[in-house]
Order: C-alpha cells, then sequence, then structure tokens
C-alpha cells in the first residue's frame, strides 16, 4: 500500500507519546502506602487544631517537622474514635512509642538543607506555597518514589512535564528554589543550601 | 540590586589556637570527625589518602636531648583570605568565598575530583574521598543528622562547621537578630579540653578571637605566600613561631592501616 | 496490507521522533543524573528531633559528665557537660556500641587459643562449677575489681565476706584518698602522663595556663607533658626511688619542713639515718641530674606549697612498691597528707545498711597474693598486664572476665561474658584522682545492652545463687538504695549536668526526686575537708628502701653491640578500645606513638649496631617481643623506649613487656637486635 510507510510513522510516534507520557510516569515511579492513614482535615477541622501545634519551629531554629510518637500520645493515649487507623495507632505505636514510619513527601535528600525558620519566620512564606493543600487533604496518598534516584514524586513535582498551563506550583527541586530566589533578588553561596 | 539570604550583618569568621595550650590530646580531631561525618578508613589506607579534615602534627625543635621538645600543631583549612589558591584553580567553580562569613566553602556535589585544589593549596589541607565513605557495623547510624556524608571521587576539607553555621543562622531567623553577626563555634572549639582553640567573628573589634589574633605572640602559616589566613596561632615559644614560616617538612613516613 | 521492513523502520523512526517530544529522554537524564551524585549505597543520616540527655562516663575514674546529642532515639554525638571537657575516646564513645572489636556475646576459649562462643547458662553452669570446687580453700578465689570504689565493688566483697576462699584485689589509692588540685601551687609528677590520661581532660593544663600550678615531670623522654611542664628533669629510669629520697635528703638537711609534726613521726631517726646516704651529690651519677637541680626541686616543693609528689601506680610490678614508699614520705614530709590542696582522705560516700558490713571488707593487692595460688581467677574490667597475673595462678585454674571487649588480660581469660558498655547500662563511676571530694555519680542507659550482656556483679549474683550462696539484688537495685542513703544522710549536694547549677540536698524531698535528679544528669558531691592524718609513719632503715642506692645506676653512655639498655615501657593507659575512626585519625596524624615500636636516641643506635626502621627484637627477662626499631632525638641516650600495644587479638603471643616492667623503682634492662 502507497502509505503503510507514514501510517507506519505514525503510529510509532503515536505509540511513542502515549508511552511516554501515560506510561513512563507509572513505570518510573514505584507507590506504596502510608503504614497509617492520617487525615489533616480531622485534625485541623473538626478538632480545631493549627498546623503550628505539631510542626512548628523550635526555640533553637529547628524545625519539627513531622512530629515524634510521643506528640501523638498526648491525645491518643487510649483511641478518641473508632477507625480502624486509630486503633492501630494507639496499639502498635503508642503503646510502645514506637515512630511510625512515614514516607515523607516532601523529602530532600541529605545534601539539601532548607531552614524553614528562614522561609517561615523571616520571609514570612505560608505553608501552602510550597506544601500546597496537603494540610487540608483527607487521606495520605501513595507515597510515590521514583526508581532511579530515590527521590520522591513530589521533589520532581505532580506534572511529568514540569509545565503547569495554570503557573501553579511545580516542585521542590533546586530549580524550584532558585526560581523564587532570583525573582526576590536573593543572593547565595552553595553551602547556603547544601550541607 | 541583591540581598543576602539571611538579614544579618556578614563576619569574617576566625579562629585563634593557642600552641602553648595544646598537648596534643587529638579531641579537637575527633569532634570533627564526628561533627562532619569523616569514616573510618578501609583496608590500605594511608596518612596520605585517608580523610582528616583537622590533623594534628607533631613539631620537634630540632635539638637532641636533653634539649628536644615536642609541641602540637591543628591544621586545617586556613580559610585563606586574600589569595585563595584553591578558588583561582578549580575548574568547577566547586570552591567559593562566601561573603556573608568569609568561610572557604567547599561544594562536593559540584566536585570532578581533579584534585587541582589539593595541589594549589600549601597547607595541604584537601582530602580527596578515594573509597566510598563506609562505617563498620552500623556505626553509620551514629552519622551527624546536620551534614552529609560525601562519595567517592570528591575532595573536601574543613568549612568551619558549616552544619553548625546554618544551625545557628536559622536559631537567629527565630530570634529576629538583624544586626548582629551570627554567633557560633566550631567542633574543635567546643571539644578542646585546655580551650586552646577561640572561634569567633574577626571583624567584631570586640570578640576575643579579634583581640587575640592581634597579640604579639600571634602568628600564621606561610605568611609569606600572602594567602591571608583567618586561622591564627599563638606561642611564646620562638622555635615554634620559627617552624610557621617554613614548609612542612617533607612527609617520608607513610601510614598503612590495617 | 503487507508490511516490510521499511515500514518497520519508519515504525521505529516514528517512535523514535515521538520519543523527543515525551518526557522520557529528558528526565531519565535528569535521573540518573541525580544518581550519579547519591549513589544509593551512600548512609543516609538519622532524622528525628535533635534532643539532648545527660549521663556520666566511666570509661575512666574521671567520671565525666556527659551531654549525648541524639536524633530520634540515637546518639550522634557526646559532649562535655557542666563545664567539663571529654576526652578524645569519650568524645567518640557513641561510636563504642558498633567497634567490630566488641564481642556482645559470652565466649569460651578453645584449647587452639579461638573464641567460640557459648550460651549464657552454659557460662554460668562452667563458672558455678569452678568457684564451687574450690569454695573451702582459702584464697584460692581471686576477684579483681578494675572499677575500685563503686557501689558494684561493695557488692564483690559482699560475695568475698560471704565464702572466705575468696579475695577482693583492688587499688583502693584513689577511692580513699584524692589530690585537692585546684588549690595545689606545686606538682612533681614521676611519669605520670598528666597531660595524657591522667585525671579530668584538660585540668593540669588550665590550671598550668591560669597560673595556679607549677608542674615539675620528671621523665626519661621529651613527652608531651615533658615538653609542657614548668619544668622538665630528664632522670634517669630506675633512679626515681633514689630521687624521691635525695629531696627528702636535702629537705631534712636544710630544715625545711614541720619539725613540730615530722619529727614526732614513728620511724624519724631511722629515716634521718636512712636518707642521709642520699646526697643529690651521691645521687647525681644515677638519676643523671646536677646536686643543684635535686636540691631546687627539694626547696620549691617545700616552699612553694601546698606540693604533692605523684608517681604512676603500677599494680603488682616489682619495684613500685618501693618508689610509692619513698613517694608517701615525701609527701609526708612536705605536708601534702591531709592539708589543703595536699591530697586528702574522701569523705565516705553512704552506704544502705544491708551493705555496711561488706563496705568493711579490705581490698588485698596483687603482691600479697601467693604465687601459683588463684584456681579461679575473675577479672572485671581489669588493666593489670597479663604476665602479672599469671604469675598468681595455679596450674589447674579457670579465668573469668567480664567486660566489654575481649583485649588485655581479658584477653587471656578462660570464659569470657559481655559487660554492657556506660551508654548501656545504670552503674556509678569510680572517684576522680584529681579531686578530693566525694561523688556519686550514676549512668542513664541511652542504648539498650546487648541481651546476653551482664554487670560482672549480677553475673556472680547469679552464680552464687547456684551455688547455694545467698544471691544479692541487682546492681541497680542497690544503686537505689545507695541514693536513699545518701539523701537520708543529708550532706553535700547536687549538681545538675545541664547548667552546673548545685543544688543542696535538703531540697529533694522523695528518693524519686534524687534518683530523678541523679538520673537525669546530675552528681552528688560532698567536699573534702583538711585533716591531719592521725598517726604518721615514716619507713626506716631496715625498710626496703635501704637497698635502692645499690640499684641506681647510670644508663650506659657507650653501649656496645650487645648491650643491656634501661628499659622504658609507655603501656597503653587509657580504655582498651576506641573508635575505629579515632584509631584511624590518631594512625594518620602520626599523633600517638604506634604500638610495639621501639624508640632509641640515633647515638646510641650506632654505638651498639643497631639499624632503624627495620624490624627489631626486645628481650627483657623472659619475655621477648617483635617491634618496630625508631630513632629519636626525644628519648634519653643509652636508654630503651617502648611503646607496647595493647594485647588486642587472642592470637597474639602471650607476652607482654608492660608485665616485666618496673619503670618505676626497680630498673629492668632489655637486649634489643635487629632481625
Amino acid at each position: 500500500m502507497k502509505h503503510s510507510g507514514k501510517i507506519a510513522f505514525a503510529a510509532g510516534l503515536l505509540l511513542a507519546l502515549h508511552l511516554g507520557w501515560r506510561q513512563f510516569p507509572d513505570v518510573l515511579y514505584s507507590k506504596a502506602d502510608q503504614p497509617l492513614q492520617f487525615s489533616h482535615k480531622v485534625h485541623v477541622e473538626d478538632s480545631g487544631m493549627s498546623c503550628e501545634d505539631c510542626h512548628f519551629v523550635r526555640d533553637d531554629g529547628r524545625f519539627t517537622g513531622i512530629p515524634p510518637i510521643a506528640k501523638c500520645a498526648e491525645c491518643h493515649a487510649e483511641p478518641l474514635g473508632a477507625t480502624p487507623h486509630e486503633k492501630v495507632l494507639v496499639e502498635k505505636y503508642v503503646a510502645t512509642l514506637t515512630e511510625i514510619p512515614w514516607r515523607v513527601y516532601s523529602r530532600q535528600p541529605d545534601n539539601v538543607y532548607f531552614p524553614h525558620a528562614a522561609h517561615v519566620k523571616t520571609a514570612k512564606l505560608a505553608c501552602e506555597s510550597c506544601h500546597g493543600e496537603h494540610g487540608k487533604t483527607e487521606n495520605l496518598r501513595p507515597y510515590e518514589q521514583n526508581r532511579i534516584s530515590g527521590y520522591s514524586r513530589d521533589i520532581w513535582g505532580p506534572s511529568i512535564s514540569r509545565i503547569s498551563l495554570k503557573g501553579e506550583r511545580l516542585g521542590m527541586k533546586m530549580d524550584d528554589c532558585i526560581d523564587c530566589h532570583t525573582e526576590k533578588k536573593l543572593r547565595h553561596s552553595c553551602l547556603d543550601c547544601h550541607k | 540590586m541583591t540581598k543576602e539570604t539571611v538579614k544579618t550583618r556578614p563576619a569574617r569568621y576566625g579562629m585563634v589556637i593557642d600552641l602553648d595550650r595544646c598537648n596534643g590530646c587529638g579531641a579537637c580531631m575527633i569532634a570533627c570527625a564526628v561533627e562532619n561525618n569523616v569514616p573510618a578508613c578501609p583496608e590500605g589506607v594511608t596518612d596520605r589518602t585517608g580523610i582528616t579534615w583537622m590533623r594534628v602534627q607533631k613539631l620537634s625543635n630540632g635539638q637532641s636531648f636533653p634539649d628536644s621538645r615536642t609541641a602540637f600543631i591543628p591544621v586545617m583549612c586556613q580559610q585563606c583570605g586574600d589569595k585563595t589558591p584553591c578558588v583561582s584553580v578549580c575548574p568547577q567553580q566547586a570552591v567559593e568565598v562566601d561573603e556573608a562569613s568569609g568561610i572557604v566553602d567547599q561544594m562536593p556535589q559540584r566536585c570532578l575530583g581533579c584534585r587541582y585544589c589539593m595541589v594549589a593549596c600549601p597547607y595541604h589541607a584537601r582530602y580527596f574521598n578515594w573509597w566510598d565513605p563506609a562505617w563498620p557495623n552500623g556505626m553509620e547510624r551514629t552519622l551527624n543528622p546536620d551534614v552529609a556524608p560525601r562519595m567517592r571521587g570528591v575532595v573536601e576539607k574543613c568549612n568551619f562547621c558549616h552544619g553548625r553555621y546554618q544551625e545557628a543562622r536559622a536559631k537567629a531567623a527565630v530570634d529576629g537578630a538583624a544586626e548582629r553577626a551570627v554567633e557560633y563555634t566550631t567542633a574543635c572549639a567546643e571539644a578542646c579540653p585546655t580551650g586552646a582553640i577561640t572561634f569567633g567573628d574577626l571583624d567584631d573589634p570586640g570578640s576575643e578571637v579579634a583581640q587575640l589574633a592581634k597579640s604579639e605572640n600571634a602568628f600564621r602559616l606561610l605568611e609569606k605566600l600572602g594567602t591571608g589566613p583567618k586561622v591564627h596561632y599563638i606561642s611564646k615559644r620562638a622555635w615554634v613561631r620559627a617552624a610557621a614560616g617554613s614548609s612542612l617538612a617533607a612527609e617520608t613516613r607513610e601510614v598503612r592501616h590495617g | 496490507m503487507s508490511l516490510g521492513r521499511r515500514d518497520l523502520l519508519k515504525f521505529l523512526g516514528g517512535a523514535a521522533a515521538g520519543a523527543i517530544f515525551t518526557p522520557v529522554p529528558w528526565k531519565l537524564i535528569d535521573d540518573v543524573s541525580i544518581w550519579t551524585q547519591n549513589w544509593s549505597w551512600l548512609p543516609l543520616v538519622p532524622r528525628g528531633e535533635i534532643q539532648s540527655k545527660y549521663t556520666t562516663c566511666t570509661l575512666c575514674s574521671s567520671g565525666c559528665p556527659v551531654r549525648v546529642r541524639c536524633a530520634g532515639a540515637q546518639p550522634v554525638s557526646m559532649w562535655g557537660a557542666a563545664g567539663h571537657r571529654l576526652c578524645p575516646i569519650g568524645l567518640s564513645a557513641h561510636h563504642l556500641p558498633y567497634h567490630p572489636g566488641r564481642l556482645a556475646r559470652p565466649m569460651e576459649h578453645t584449647q587452639g587459643g579461638k573464641w567460640q562462643p557459648i550460651t549464657l547458662e552454659a557460662a554460668v553452669e562452667r563458672i558455678s562449677t569452678g568457684l564451687s570446687g574450690c569454695l573451702r580453700q582459702r584464697g584460692s578465689i581471686a576477684i579483681v575489681d578494675g572499677r575500685a570504689g563503686t557501689t558494684a565493688s561493695l557488692l564483690y566483697k559482699r560475695f568475698v565476706a560471704q565464702t572466705n576462699a575468696a579475695v577482693y584485689i583492688a587499688d583502693e589509692t584513689t577511692a580513699r584518698n584524692g589530690i585537692d588540685l585546684d588549690r595545689t601551687s606545686t606538682l612533681l609528677s614521676l611519669g605520670v602522663p598528666l597531660q595524657d590520661s591522667w585525671g579530668e581532660p584538660g585540668h593540669v593544663m588550665r590550671l598550668q595556663a591560669d597560673g595556679k600550678l607549677t608542674v615539675i615531670h620528671a621523665e626519661a623522654r621529651a613527652s608531651a607533658t615533658a615538653s609542657l611542664a614548668d619544668t622538665w628533669l630528664p632522670l634517669a629510669p630506675g633512679a626515681e626511688t633514689a630521687f624521691v629520697l635525695a629531696l627528702a635528703h636535702v629537705i631534712l638537711k636544710d630544715g625545711i619542713y614541720d619539725r613540730g609534726r615530722i619529727q614526732k613521726a614513728e620511724n624519724f631517726r631511722s629515716f634521718e639515718t636512712l636518707i642521709a646516704a642520699f646526697s643529690p651529690e651521691r645521687v647525681a651519677a644515677a638519676t643523671g641530674l646536677a646536686p643543684d637541680v635535686i636540691g631546687d626541686v627539694a626547696r620549691q616543693l617545700a616552699q612553694a606549697g601546698p606540693s604533692v609528689v605523684l608517681a604512676e601506680s603500677r599494680p603488682g610490678v616489682d619495684g613500685a612498691d618501693e618508689l610509692a614508699t619513698a613517694v608517701a614520705a615525701l609527701n609526708l614530709l612536705i605536708g601534702s597528707e591531709g592539708s589543703e590542696g595536699g591530697i586528702l582522705a574522701r569523705p565516705e560516700v553512704p552506704v544502705h545498711d544491708s551493705l555496711k558490713d561488706a563496705s568493711r571488707v579490705p581490698a588485698t593487692t596483687l603482691a600479697a597474693v601467693p604465687d601459683h595460688s588463684v584456681k579461679v581467677l575473675w577479672l572485671d574490667d581489669a588493666e593489670i598486664p597479663w604476665a602479672v597475673l599469671e604469675r598468681k595462678l595455679a596450674p589447674e585454674h579457670l579465668v573469668i572476665s567480664v567486660s566489654a571487649w575481649p583485649t588485655g588480660a581479658a584477653a587471656h581469660a578462660g570464659l569470657f561474658v559481655p559487660a554492657p558498655l556506660f551508654l548501656e547500662s545504670v552503674r556509678d563511676a569510680a572517684a576522680p584522682a584529681d579531686s578530693a571530694a566525694a561523688w556519686f555519680r550514676i549512668t542513664s542507659p541511652v542504648l539498650p545492652a546487648p541481651p546476653e550482656s551482664r554487670e560482672g556483679v549480677d553475673l556472680l549474683s547469679q552464680v552464687a545463687e547456684k551455688i547455694g550462696l545467698t544471691p544479692t539484688d541487682s546492681l541497680v537495685d542497690h544503686l537505689h538504695r545507695r541514693a536513699e542513703a545518701i539523701r537520708t544522710a543529708g550532706h553535700g549536694q547536687v549538681v545538675s549536668y545541664a547548667d552546673g547549677t548545685a543544688t543542696g540536698i535538703a531540697a529533694f524531698s522523695s528518693a524519686e526526686d534524687f534518683w530523678n535528679a541523679l538520673a537525669n544528669g546530675g552528681a552528688w558531691t560532698q567536699a573534702a575537708s583538711a585533716k591531719a592524718p592521725p598517726r604518721l609513719r615514716l619507713p626506716g632503715e631496715n625498710s626496703s628502701l635501704e637497698k635502692t642506692m645499690r640499684t641506681a645506676t647510670p644508663p650506659p653512655s657507650n653501649p656496645g653491640t650487645a648491650a643491656e639498655l634501661p628499659l622504658v615501657v609507655s603501656a597503653y593507659t587509657g580504655p582498651p578500645a576506641a573508635s575505629p575512626v579515632l584509631s584511624k585519625l590518631y594512625e594518620e596524624s602520626g599523633l600517638k606513638e604506634p604500638p610495639d615500636t621501639a624508640f632509641i636516641h640515633p647515638q646510641t643506635a650506632e654505638r651498639a649496631g643497631l639499624k632503624p626502621g627495620a624490624r627489631a627484637m626486645v628481650e627483657a627477662g623472659n619475655v621477648k617481643r617483635p617491634v618496630l626499631l625508631e630513632i629519636s632525638t626525644l628519648v634519653m641516650p643509652g636508654t630503651l623506649h617502648v611503646s607496647a600495644a595493647p594485647e588486642f587479638h587472642p592470637a597474639r603471643p602471650k607476652h607482654s613487656i608492660a608485665g616485666t616492667t618496673a619503670a618505676n623503682g626497680r630498673l629492668v634492662r632489655a637486649r634489643i637486635w635487629n632481625v
């Protein structure tokens, strides 16, 4: 047939585009559930807690990050509700004071130094400017990890192309840090952000 | 127009080591290694291939018994202020002098491992990772969370405990200390049992380190090269001061581990 | 429709063209470049909230307050607390639980000299059998306690009181007396490594730098302590006792002592006669020191007080007793016994009623134990050279070592039971040599102990029950009781590790309060007060000192090729194991003398025809050891200096140079030749 070559080319092109855009991310990232479900919504909206009750900058400038199990134990020494996840929390973790092996979406590699104190206290950035609406979620989505680099998918950002038509937050790569710092005309040395 | 990432007054951190107080115990070396995650060595490492950010050297007055005397001198990156040999030779821009602190920063992720800087450094203060860092028997659990382990193939050196500097800046951000330079101290200075090491801001005329650096028995290593080190030494002993002007004796000693 | 080869190629071409417009190549380049900078096999740093915990370091008797910096529950560094600084070994003590040389399981020595793991039950069984066989034989069981003066020591004493067959061996000098160093003006040290491993780290140097303390150091080598001393006396090895007696001679002759008090001392006249032979002129040749120098030192000691004379204690080593006797006499003469800035009797740490009887059980010295008499030898963290211990063993014997490390004498034990490290246990620290106060300081565990490890006294209690003796309660229980006894006695204060503040004991209203103050970082202490010793006694003419003059001879100035040289050994004095990172730093910096190395003056090497930088063999008495021979201008000509290795590996020859050497007191000569 006369057009068979063009069709083959087009088929190859379309297949590559399909695999590259649709299938590739699923292959590149492994998915794992969190050890436990946790609802920020329940804690913030229903219990009236604020972000800073658990995630705060200590007096010595360190950020507490994900609170230790002792913090959970302050309220959850006994189950407060009836969810199966809370039962696991109390029996498996609180009772033995074992830390929950959370998979951290925003975990940066060891050589990155990110001071929350400078960003939250000095620059007065809102949590959402980097972490989005994570503080309002009802469930913890599966943790996606890059099979090659070992990074969380959140570092690259949700869009595999890192192109956003709506101009929203892309990710937490070094480029993202630099973009924001350039916009604010900040100057740095390498070891300002690396350790 | 640019401004700095943290709105604090720039500092010029420096150190003064009183050699008449140094008894060569090596507390500074181990405090440094623990703070900065310097690994134990694999088999076959020598004193040339091993990593010792801070190395206490033995000095001898060259006399024979009973006039022989020993002194000790801790040598680490001298944090050159004027002509910084390592910065000028690095093809990767992996070394830079931080304007906010005066610290000569080494960026391991940028380093391509050519070791030109090691040749350029007159103080032998730079070390190359010939092996992947490894700790025996689960000892990596004791690593300092504030400092990342380096990988095989890159150069590293003393950076005046940059992890501590970062923490001090974070604390300054909480305290809102905008006008003062950030105050912190290095692991070696904190550990020294005899208080021989003083660390601080050389630009602050009231600081202890600035005053000690001006004392009459103060000197710097290889001052004739014009590198302007920010590490100063003090000794009342003339032969110790004289040793500072001469190049380190050719390293004939080769120690092999294991 | 038929698809040909061309179509397939076009399909692939289309796929390739399409791939460029997908994220695949670009993302892979990014990920791979990240991978090359973060190899997955590189260790990750621990994560967790940074917090400080407090405990006490019991690696040596200084008992330094420690702040343990933890990430979550994991210790990541160690720092001195309450104004104290740590030594290098303490600074890296959090590495020790992961030390590759640590044995965390009970071990048995097989005939072939290899360790073989056994269960704790089997170990207890073997010890019980060994002990029950000699329960009726007086002196057949010897317990050597390396941490004299602790609560565990009392529990050992309690066992000894129960059996009659056992003796308790410990050096209780430091437990009973301490040097009031903060108020001392002049310190004469006879080879004591003041700058190296003596007392609280940096203590002597800080006092020197503040102009409070003058150090006179006598040693046959320009060591760190010698180089940093205010006065260094290059004293010939073996002439230490003669030198001390010559100092006494000058003081008596010049009459610069408290006549009213000293002349009433027992044996005074006889001592005067003994001392008469030791004029500076007569000992000058043997000591290598000019008579004026000896005279000046004597006058400085007598007149620039408070002064203290200090000599290294080497338990069980020949000749060490003579030196100790001479030093005690000199200290008496210069008035340092029982006076401020001198040597003070430590106030007693109150003891609970249940251990009051045990606290009266006396300690024996190893020298008092007859040779070849011990059938069961129990070593708890004892750092006595094996050659010294071996002499005391009966032909049929069982040696049990309870220690974290199979090093030193423990390497020769038939049975090894691991003890927890101080970061893993609750125990109390011994008393520091450079303070005369009474102390009670406990450790708080920050890491779990290996399941098969035991504190020595807890193991012994388990054994005691098995052989029909009354077991004791656990060490932890006894520590609680002792804390309560201290609180109810109502003396002293608690110094907080967190901020160095002191709180009077009356402020603690309950046992729990007091215990928590100690366990969360606090030291109970009670200052010593000056009190003249009840009875003054000087050594007389017919004491062992009488022969000192005959044995002290100067080093040979022109040694021949087969000459025997006076031997100076720097034995390993720190804890037997240190962090592998620290060992590496020491080796790479060349800061510490490498073990098994002999140093000789270049002149002596030449005259004796020795080739430096080569292997050599050292022979002293019946002990031979291979060494590396180095030349050094720091050592005295005509002497041989050997740095002896800790016997880390059980496969090493069962010889220890340190064990046969009297670096103090009697002269030991060694032969050295290239091999």
